[in-house]
């Protein structure tokens, strides 16, 4: 009996074995977050003079996607099921530069091939900035459109300008998934 | 008959003196339509009467935000304005920029320290820093508004004239004092 039971064991442990390298996928889900900083510096003149008006500004690209490794063709299909951009302008509250922020999110796929593919581009929130604390302002749109895509790279634009001020500020960000 | 003429003269310059800080509240100068229409013609690449055009409108906005924020009391602390150069300055050179020190040099200082401390700098940035927090104060009422339909200029400017003069169908002409 205990020969029949060591059997049992070892045929239990060979089809787990088999179950796990013989499987030609496996999948795995997460969220992911990448920031980039700088600073925007906006000159509003006067006529006396022009006066520097410097913001730091951040911005923002998180994507939950679930991934999928395929062993037989070695390629990891992604679904990105939510993105979310932001560009975020610190201490601009009283700004009298009448801030226009706008932030854009281009996805690209292939990114470790030479000649990538610009697949799908986000451009978003209408409605203008609004405040996230008592000082920052903030604009940014989520996107739930779910798509599928190999070796995606997520490259998000964020600007900052003023209607009444001269000077404007751009930052790329990229998030390279899975 | 002394007592008179002194007192006359004591009136007379009273007036003289608060005449300038009355009517520069509602003045949009020729100086200021200038430099804003050359920003214009640099960042949005409109020229000649077009800026000069929106040059005025942009400063007769600021001229109505101001006046509401002398009319609802609004202002701010000279220590406030203090504090917030500061911090841009910091955050300027943190950055490793020189916005400040290219800004000491246009108003003719020889430092940034100069350029921070001087009253004028910081009555300007003073002027500034309330036109952003009205303009702020109305696109957040208009946001509440249930006619809201946009925080645009225009929206801006229909609130404005309704908040200052009662009337909603156009701007109220600020008075445009050419100073030659």
């Amino acid at each position: 009996m205990e020969s029949t039971e060591r059997y049992k064991l070892l045929a239990l442990l060979v089809v787990l074995v088999a179950s796990i390298v013989g499987c030609p996928t496996s999948l795995f889900a997460a969220t992911r977050s990448t920031t980039t900083k700088g600073t925007a510096t906006l000159l509003y003149w006067t006529e006396l003079g022009p006066l520097p008006f410097p913001y730091p500004m951040e911005v923002t690209t998180r994507a939950t996607y679930t991934a999928k490794y395929d062993s037989r063709t070695r390629k990891t299909f992604t679904n990105v099921s939510q993105t979310d951009q932001s560009v975020l302008l610190k201490g601009a509250r009283n700004s009298p530069c009448g801030l226009e922020m706008a932030v854009t999110t281009t996805v690209f796929e292939n990114r470790r091939s030479e000649y990538r593919t610009m697949t799908r581009t986000s451009s978003g929130s209408k409605n203008g900035s609004y405040l996230v604390s008592s000082s920052s302002l903030i604009t940014g749109f989520i996107n739930t459109r779910a798509f599928s895509l190999i070796d995606p790279r997520l490259e998000t634009r964020g600007s900052v300008a003023g209607r009444e001020c001269m000077g404007q500020k751009t930052l790329t960000n990229r998030l390279d998934l899975p | 008959m002394r007592k008179m003429l002194i007192a006359t003269l004591v009136l007379v310059g009273s007036v003289a003196l608060a005449y300038p800080a009355v009517a520069s509240e509602r003045v949009v100068t020729s100086e200021a339509v200038s430099v804003r229409a050359s920003v214009l013609e640099r960042t949005l690449g409109v020229t000649g009467v077009v800026a000069r055009r929106e040059a005025v409108t942009q400063l007769r906005r600021e001229e109505l935000l101001l006046e509401l924020a002398k009319q609802e009391g609004v202002d701010f602390s000279d220590a406030y304005v203090r504090d917030r150069v500061r911090d841009m300055r910091t955050t300027s050179e943190t950055a490793g920029e020189n916005a400040f020190e290219e800004a000491a040099t246009a108003w003719g200082m020889a430092s940034v320290d100069e350029f921070v401390a001087d009253p004028r700098v910081l009555s300007m940035y003073r002027r500034g820093l309330l036109v952003g927090e009205m303009r702020l104060r109305v696109v957040e009422r208009l946001e509440t508004s249930p006619t809201f339909d946009g925080a645009s200029d225009e929206s801006v400017d229909r609130y404005l004239s309704v908040a200052l003069h009662g009337v909603s169908v156009r701007v109220p002409n600020v008075e445009v004092r050419m100073r030659e």
